[in-house]
Parts: structure tokens; sequence; C-alpha cells
């Protein structure tokens, strides 16, 4: 366990190496040029030198690299080009709204997706279950984008309940506004809500057909007691890990959801960083999302092994 | 015997329509496949004709009169921003979101299929040094990639089908590398070897066609994944560009009119809507169909 | 009634133009002003309400407060609150005296004498004599400071303070218009005694408001300044300027009440502010304009012939209705607005009409059509949609169109003034700085490369010409030859919008895109 705990983990620092490889490198040839973008049209070649060199651009790109990369190790992700403060501070309260964002996602999916899959699992092959096979079918087919816009267009456009747009002024919580977060957390809802409950169904009915359950229900105890003493429990190992997998997920999610909604969280910012060429932001919120995906698959297999003691993890 | 990428690649690709072809048939037999072959159809169908059964050109301006006019007979789906007829725009954006999303998927196919096969083929330090390469690809999520690499060359359907069928690579390459694993061990394999074959021939004539279902499903997944991916990078600005008719452009042009003029936004939604769900049923039932287990995430 | 003139508009996207729209605002104000600036924000004398706070978009950052050197709107719309100039013109165009109380000219017009006002406070205590003016007008002409505006006030020969309430400006040569341009952003009055490190972020004025707080990039908080010498006003007690960059978060913002003003509405999200009830749209017009440039340096564009072509092949008005959703005025391809006195309708392009384009084209050496790529996109308000209206327009014609779209930065950096087939626009001027930025022939900004002696010759002319049947005569040449030699093509004039809750009071759109607050107030309780 703990040598596979080791692998694991140095596996994701050369991952996150490479990673950031990689997106400091494409960062570096994107087009544009990042003095004449700080300093705007009619910036004279004197500025656009000094600008240069104040943001050390004018060093080799390795040496740039490095600096970024050891800044990062110690928690400095540079100044953003754009807002002229660091990177932290800019990330900060939309990391914030995101999690916050992906928090009520969560709560909402979780529970519910879990409750139904058992209820579906149990009443397997009946009416309602295929209804709801089909109705989670497509709610995993819609992109973000679409189920976003299918739902502003009933509850805004229409109905006039909720608003089209979840956009708050910087410094304000979207907790004090809850209403805005309802639809985005819905679109979020959705596709996850879909997974977990497909996993659950499939689970139960897995477990359902093994002996031990077959051998406590011809002992004759009660249906309920059957599902809560040996089903549920067994049938939710494997979901726990598509809960973790879907963390890493829902991060894709969320900068489609964002953007559908104006919301203030990492998504929207990262769409800014690429619109505005604000580099060091723009890394830092790349390696944020690919830390996150691969810290979450790593979340994933490990409870995969410690919640099943079949799977041995060598 | 000798043989070229480019006729391993049409190989693969007419091998694996025809394994497509006798699964679609058998997916018929499944009530997903039902509803999902026909709504694919009538998409297939838009792709190739749409422009052609359009009412009005999809650019074309009504703007002096008809500026974001809602449905009426003359429009029956109502006009967008420059009074265009947005029925038309949606009945000809299938054609560059189907193709795009087909090249990035048959793309990715491709080369997985070649790596997950040669990896698994050839085993020991390469297939292990391979795999971590594929697990490090796949730590990255695919919108991210997209974005990052649509953002530095620049978005155009080249790029686009590109980068899908790069960030295709490791998931098919590991289904692939598995069946072949699978596959390999069998006698008519070990037959071949012994015969002398050389190992391309022994990959793409023996194990190939024994993994052809596997891949046909794979193939169904990562279309419709293509699909969502394409129409998402449309909506991000990062797909064609205006003027185009693209279903994810449409959606984010419309999106500061939503509330005002709903039917912009609608339609187009629904347009990607049908799609997806029906190439997901049509890959549902053809997973029935084989009695495949189900994939998980 | 006279016709009122209303002209520049300003805006955040390119500060250096901005810059320059200040020069020549003398030139400006001809005529003084009537008509209506819309409904809803009429300063409603009687029952004001004192108190409360605005909050008011900004869509740009903030660079510098230090007001010879600002350039942003940003900047510009802070430094409005924090000082006073000597005097104001208003969104009529009216001007109103602020600390200059009465102004006069000697006899040949080459010496002003301003009259100060006393018993006014700066910020920081100290009381307002004409040595600040001296001051802050030295600052405005030091050759280190590099304000854009010192070109203009190099007019300025000498100032002599007469008494500590009195002072005299000689000038080089006779100007009618020197009080119009002591309005310009950049001439703000300073104390003598400022500490000039702290004005970048900071700053000391007499104006209505004191800045309490100020984050580039995020807000700027300013207090009502209890001493101002307005009797009674501000009404406010606080303004916040709040950084919002996306055009559809600051609607939401406004609907949703937390703004109360949008400084510069897009007129695509215009419809939905006016549906929306609690929120109303004031609009007045600019001579802010969209347009196409020409390449006339190399082929196809060193055809007359072929701009013709394209000049039949427009259909403005579809661009109007596209970029402008049917708000503004097409334009003639000069940028003279059809406000403006100096605009004639004798010479004006042809009608949208296809089949003369094409006939043209052949004439021109094209008998099968042309292709060409407009370098184009989200470089400003309505741009990739004049682009698309243009291309579908032009069709017919036989002139095939690819729009290339390129990100804002690389646009202005390395497509504009280089590709031969780009968008643009231009804030709005006054005739003669119009026409000086984008047409003369020395100018950094003539983008098409067209150089014109006698159009040269006429520009200049007109400076000269006081008597205004006399310059509306060589304007008329000026708006003639450029509608037939058709260096670039302009489309359509662009409004002022300003998007406000209903009970915002007394926050006007400025044709020069100025943001008055002294007399703002809110209905609310």
């Amino acid at each position: 366990m703990t040598r596979f705990l080791v692998r694991r983990i140095s596996l994701i620092v050369v991952t996150l190496l490479v990673v950031s490889t990689a997106i400091f490198a494409i960062t570096e040839i994107l087009p544009g040029d990042v003095a004449q973008m700080v300093m705007g049209q009619g910036a004279t070649e004197q500025n656009l030198k000094h600008i240069r060199e104040t943001l050390g651009l004018d060093r080799p790109a390795p040496v740039r690299y490095l600096d970024w990369i050891g800044g990062v190790v110690r928690g400095d992700m540079g100044h953003s080009f754009v807002q002229k403060i660091p990177v932290t501070e800019v990330i900060e309260p939309r990391l914030a709204n995101s999690l916050i964002l992906a928090a009520f996602a969560f709560l909402v999916a979780v529970p519910s997706a879990v409750a139904i899959g058992v209820w579906m699992g149990v009443r397997q092959g009946s009416k309602t279950d295929h209804a709801v096979s089909v109705g989670s079918l497509v709610a995993i087919s819609l992109p973000e984008f679409v189920t976003g816009v299918l739902l502003i267009i009933v509850f805004s456009s229409f109905l006039g309940w909720l608003p089209s747009s979840s956009a708050i002024l910087p410094g304000t919580s979207p907790l004090t506004r809850p209403l805005i977060l309802v639809l985005p957390t819905l679109t979020l809802t959705g596709v996850l809500f879909a997974y977990i409950m497909r996993m659950t169904r499939a689970n139960v009915i897995e477990v359902l057909n093994t002996q031990y359950v077959r051998t406590a229900v011809l002992k004759g105890l009660p249906m309920r007691r059957v599902l809560l003493r040996h089903v549920v429990p067994n049938a939710m190992l494997p979901t726990i890990s598509v809960i973790a997998v879907n963390m890493g997920w829902m991060l894709g999610g969320l900068i489609i959801v964002e953007n559908v909604f104006a919301y203030p969280g990492l998504g929207q910012l990262l769409l800014t960083a690429i619109n505005t060429r604000d580099v060091p932001l723009l890394q830092t919120l790349a390696l944020i999302i690919a830390g996150t995906y691969a810290l979450s698959n790593l979340v994933a297999d490990l409870s995969y092994g410690a919640l099943d003691p079949r799977i041995r993890l060598t | 015997m000798q043989l070229g990428p480019l006729d391993a690649a049409t190989s693969i690709a007419s091998a694996l329509l025809r394994a497509l072809a006798s699964l679609v048939r058998l997916a018929l037999r499944t009530p997903a496949g039902r509803i999902g072959l026909p709504l694919v159809v009538l998409h297939v169908v838009l792709a190739l004709f749409g422009q052609a059964l359009a009412p009005y050109p999809p650019t074309q301006f009504h703007i002096e009169d008809h500026q974001l006019e809602g449905p009426s007979l003359q429009f029956l789906l109502g006009t967008d921003q420059f009074g265009r007829d947005v029925l038309s725009r949606v009945m000809s954006g299938a054609t560059s979101l189907i193709s795009v999303a087909a090249a990035g998927a048959l793309l990715g196919i491709a080369l997985g299929t070649v790596v997950g096969m040669s990896s698994g083929y050839k085993g020991g330090r390469t297939d292990e040094v391979v795999m971590r390469v594929m697990d490090a690809m796949m730590s990255f999520p695919s919108l991210l990639i997209a974005l990052l690499v649509l953002t530095s060359l620049g978005p155009n359907p080249i790029n686009i089908a590109g980068t899908i069928g790069i960030v295709f690579i490791a998931p098919v390459a590991r289904v692939m590398r598995s069946s072949t694993l699978a596959v390999k061990s069998l006698e008519f394999v070990d037959a071949a070897r012994l015969r002398g074959e050389p190992n391309v021939y022994i990959i793409f004539r023996e194990i190939l066609p024994n993994t052809l279902p596997v891949l046909a499903v794979e193939a169904s997944v990562r279309f419709s994944y293509s699909i969502l991916l394409v129409a998402s990078l449309g909506f991000l600005g990062l797909g064609v560009q205006p003027p185009s008719s693209d279903w994810g452009l449409m959606i984010s042009e419309s999106r500061i009119f939503i509330t005002g003029a709903p039917w912009v936004a609608l339609a187009p939604a629904a347009a990607v809507a049908s799609l997806v769900i029906g190439v997901n049923l049509l890959a549902d039932g053809i997973k029935q169909a084989r009695e495949l287990p189900k994939r998980e995430a | 009634m006279r016709e009122r003139t209303d002209r520049t508009i300003v805006s955040a996207r390119w500060p250096r133009l901005m810059a320059l729209s200040g020069l020549v605002i003398a030139l400006l104000l001809m005529i003084g002003a009537c008509g209506d600036d819309g409904e809803g924000g009429s300063t409603g004398s009687g029952d004001v309400k004192a108190g409360g706070t605005l909050t008011v978009t900004l869509v740009s950052e903030n660079n510098t407060l230090d007001p010879p050197i600002t350039l942003g709107t940003a900047d510009t719309l802070i430094t409005q609150q924090m000082y006073d100039n000597l005097l104001m013109i208003q969104p009529d165009l009216s001007m109103k005296p602020e600390l200059a109380t009465s102004w006069e000219p000697n006899e040949d017009l080459s010496s002003w004498t301003f009259q100060l006002r006393e018993g006014v406070t700066f910020h920081n205590g100290k009381e307002f004599k004409a040595e600040d003016v001296v001051f802050s007008f030295n600052r405005l002409l030091d050759p280190v400071i590099d304000s854009p505006a010192r070109p203009t006030f190099e007019v300025i020969e000498n100032m002599e303070i007469i008494d500590d309430y009195t002072i005299r400006f000689d000038l080089v040569s006779p100007s009618a218009f020197f009080p119009e341009v002591l309005s310009i952003y950049q001439a703000r009055i300073l104390p003598s005694n400022v500490d000039l490190d702290t004005l970048t972020l900071g700053g000391v004025g007499t104006g209505p408001f004191i800045l309490e707080e100020y984050l580039p990039g995020q807000r700027t908080v300013l207090s009502k300044n209890p001493d101002y010498w307005d009797e009674g006003k501000p009404y406010l007690d606080e303004v916040v300027f709040q950084l919002i960059p996306d055009p559809s978060t600051r609607a939401e913002a406004l609907k949703s009440g937390d703004v109360d003003v949008i400084y510069q509405l897009e007129p695509p999200t215009a419809p939905s502010i006016e549906a929306n009830p609690g929120t109303v749209v004031l609009e007045t017009a600019s001579s802010s304009h969209i347009g196409l440039d020409l390449g006339n340096w190399e082929a196809p564009f060193d055809n007359k012939k072929v701009r013709q072509a394209f000049q039949a092949a427009t259909d403005r008005e579809a661009i109007r209705q596209a970029a402008l959703f049917g708000r503004g005025s097409i334009a003639y391809d000069h940028p003279i607005a059809p406000n403006d006195p100096m605009f004639t309708d004798e010479c004006k392009p042809p009608d949208y009409d296809p089949e003369l384009a094409k006939q043209l084209l052949a004439e021109a050496g094209y008998p099968d059509g042309i292709e060409v790529t407009l370098y184009t996109g989200n470089v400003g308000p309505g741009m990739l949609e004049q682009s698309v209206a243009f291309k579908e327009g032009a069709a017919p014609a036989g002139i095939n169109v690819n729009l290339v779209q390129r990100p804002e930065d690389q646009f202005w950096a390395n497509t504009w003034l280089i590709e031969n087939f780009t968008v643009v626009y231009w804030f709005g001027r006054t005739p003669d700085q119009a026409l000086s930025i984008q047409y003369m022939s020395d100018s950094t900004w003539n983008a098409p490369r067209y150089y014109n002696d006698e159009l040269d010759a006429l520009i200049v002319k007109a400076r000269g010409q006081v008597d205004d049947a006399e310059r509306a005569e060589t304007y008329k040449q000026v708006q003639c030859i450029l509608v037939e030699d058709v260096p670039r093509l302009v489309t359509a004039f662009q409004p002022v919008l300003y998007g406000e809750r209903d009970d915002v009071r007394g926050v006007l759109p400025h044709p020069l895109g100025w943001l008055i607050l002294n007399e703002a107030w809110l209905d609310r309780e």
C-alpha cells in the first residue's frame, strides 16, 4: 500500500512537471506580444523594451520556466500582467466561488443520485426504470452549454423566475444571492447525477444477484433490511470511486457552465486569461486544473483500493 | 508484405465501417438503437443536404424588417440579430460540426489503435513506457488541452480535428491495448508468428479483425465525445468562426439576446441535443447488442 | 433654434486616440446647443433627494490619475469627480463656469482674462488661487511630463497673474475657441503645494468628490466633498466605480440593481435594458463612427474603380442595423456627421447597388468578381457585426469577402495599419480633428495611406476660416473629395448610450463621453 502510494504520488509529481512544461511551452507560442498588450496601442519601442525588461520577457525561455516553477513551488505564482496584482490574489476569490458552485452541485447530485440509483436498481426493468434510464442518458449526452441555455430559456426567458446571468460584483459572495446559484448548480448536477445514478443502479443490480443477498432474502429478512444492510454498502464501493473521478471531470464542466452563466469562478477566469493573454494567470490556472484533475484521479484509485479489499494495490 | 501507415488507416477505417454497419443492424433490435438510429440518420442527411434543403441561404440577411423576429410562417424558427433565418442556419450547421467531429474522432481512433495495439503486442518495457505516457496524457482534462492548443495555433477546422485526434489517442490506446492483450495469446496469432509474418501484418491482419467489435463500440463513444467537444469549443469561441452557422457559435452569439429572443438559442440547442442524444442512444444500443459490459466514465 | 453639435465620444479601448480627441475641442463648439437628451435623466429641479451611493461601471482598467497624462476613460471618469477645470462643457454642450467665474478676450482674441472663484479650498485645505492655475498649466506644458495635450496648450505664450483671483493667458495666435479647450480632462486644476508622488494613485483637487479608495483593475470609491464651492452640491454621498469588463455582465448588474449607471452601453444590450422594468437607456448623438479601411497603397485598392465598387457594394443601412441595432445614422465615407453644421448632402455615395458595383469592378479589370480578406474581430463595438453585414451585402456584387478574426491586442498591434482591408472605429471628433488624424498625408493614423495634397490644403484652410459659411464651403469640398475618392469606407455614426436605473437623476450621456456627477441624485428612499 505504502509502495503504491509513493509510486502514485511520484507519478503525479512527474505528471505535473510534464504538464507544467507543456503549459509553459504552449503559452510560450501564444501569438500576440505581451508587452504590446500591457502598454496598449501607441507604445513606443522604448516603452516596449522597458516593459519586456521589467516583466523579464527578454530572458531565454528555459530560464523563465525554471524561474516560474521555482516560484510555484514557493507559492509565488507571479503577477497578473493585466491586473498587476499577484496571481494568487486574482485567483483566491474565484477559487472560492468555483468551490461553492461545485459543492452545491455535489450536495444536490450525490444523495439524490444514490437514492434514485438504488431504487431503480431494485425496480430494475420496470417502466420507471426505463424512463429514468433514458432520461439519464439524455442528461449525460447534453453538453453543459446546451443544458444551461435550455434552463435559461425555460426559467428566465419564459417563466422569469430566475436570473439569466449569475454575474456578481467582485468582492461579493454568491452566497448572499443564492438565486443565482440555482441554474448553474442544476446544469452541473445534470450530468453528475446521471453518471452516479447509473453507476449506483448497475452496482445495486450486481449486488442483488450475489449469493449472500439471495441467501439473506431466502432467509426471510425484510427487503428494506437486506437493502440497507447488504446491498447499499456493497454497491456504494464502486460508486465512491465514480464520485471521485467525477470531481476531476467536473472541472471541465465548470469551465463551460461558468461561461454560460457569467459566473465569476476559475473557468470564467481561464477564458479571460486566454483572451487577454495574461500568461502568468493562464499558467497558474492550467496548473490548478490539471493538478486537481490528477489528484482526484488518485483519490479515485485509492478509494477503490481502500474500500474493496479484493483489489490489492501494488 | 509491406503496409504503409496510409494503407493501415484505410484498412482500419473500412473494416471499422463494416463492423459498425453490422452492429447497427444488431442495435436496431434494442429500443435505444431504434430511437438513436433515426436521429443520427436525420443529422447525417442534414449534414449532406441541409444547406440545399434549407428555405433560405444560411447567411442571407433580412435585416431591414426582420431583425430578431420570433417564429412566423415566413421564418419558422424566427430570425437572428442579422435577420437571418434560424431554421436555415440550423439546417446548414450540421455539416461542419459532424465533419470536424468525425475527422477528429477518426484521427484519434486511428492513432490510438496503432499506439495501443503496437504497445500491447510488443509488451515489456516499451509497453510500460507507452502506457505511462498515456496516463500522463489522460491526467490533463481534454477541454483544457483543446483550449490551450487552439489558442496557440488558432481555431480552424484542421486544428480542431487535430487536437481532438491527439486528445483521443490515450483513451483509445488503453482500450485497444487491453483487447490486443486478450487476442494476442490466441493460437492463430502464434501460428502467424511461426509462419514468420512481419509484426505489422500480424497486428493489422490477424489481431485487428478480432478486436473490431470493441473498436466499433469505442468509435461510437468517441464520436459522441468528439461532437460534445467540437460544439463546446464553438460555444467558447474557439471553434469555426463567424459567419458560419456552427451550432455552438450560434448559441454563444445568441446568449446576449436570450431573454428577449430565446428562439435564436433554442433551435441550435435543440439541434446539438438531438444529435448527441441520437449518437449516444445508438452507441448504447450497439453496446447492448454486443452485450458488452458497461463502460465506466 | 440652432442645431446642436454632438460630437466626440471617448471610449476605453484606445487610450492614445482618446487623448488626441481632446486636443482640438476648441473648434468643436462653434454653436451652442439645444434639444433634449432623452427621457429619464432630468435634473429634476425642486424635490432633489440628497444622499446615497451611485455605482457606475467602468469598462477598462485604470492606469494613472495624474491629470496631464491620463489616457483611458476609466482614469478620466475618476479625475472628473476629484478635480475641477476652469470651466466644463456640459452634456448639452453649454459651457459652465467651474473654477473660473467669467472670462473675456481682448479685441483681437489673442489674450484671454479669467476671473477666478473665491473661497474655494482644495481637499488638502489649501485655498485656490491663481498660482494653482499657473502651476497646473506649467505641468501640462512641461516637456518632461509629455502630456498628450501639450501641443494643444502650446498656444499659450504667457500666463500673467494679475491678482490672486485674476489671470490672463496671452496666446501665440488669436483663438476664439480658447476657453472650450480648458474643459478637457488633462487640464484639471491641481494645488501648487501638492506632493507630486501621490498623483498617480491619488490626488488632491477641488472637485465635488474626494478619493477614498483606488484599486486599479477593481473599483474606486469617492466620497462627497462637504466643502464643495457649489453650495448644496454634490447631492450624492458616495460614488463607486466598479470595473466589469464583460458587456452582458454589466447589463445584468444594472438590471439587478448592483450598479446604477452603465457608462457606455453597447447597442446589442440596449433593448434588454429598455425592456427591463426599472432601467432606462439614455442616448445622444455623436460623431463616433465605424468603417472599413482600404489599403490604397496596393492592389486591388490602389484602383479607384475598385474602391468605388466597394462603396456601391456597401449596404450601409444593413450595417447600421446589424452593428448599431438601428441606432445612430449611416455615414457617407467621411467623418462629418449629418447633425453637424459642416455636413453636406450634396455629395454622397450611391445607394447600395450591387449591379453598379459589379460594373465598376468589371471596368477595373475584375469582370469575374474579386476575392478579398477582411481582418476583423471583437475589437470594438459592432466591429464583427459590421464585417458580417458587409460580407453579406458585397456578395451579390461579386465581392467574396473572407473574414479573418484577430484578438484585440493583435489587431491593433499588427493588423490595422498593416493589412490592406480591416475594420476600424473612431471616437467622435470635430471635423477638423477627425480629418487631420485620419486623412492628412503626414498622419500616423492615415491607415489607407491616402496622400492627397489638395485635401491636405483644404483641411488646413478650414482651420483658418472663422466664418462658418466659408468653412462649410471648404468642408463641402473635402466631403466631395472623400466621397469621390473613397480612401476608406465610413459606414455609420454611433450614438452615445448610457444605461441607468430609472431612479437615477442628472446623469446624462455626454457627446464627448464624459461623466459629470455634480448634480446627480437618486430618487429613492
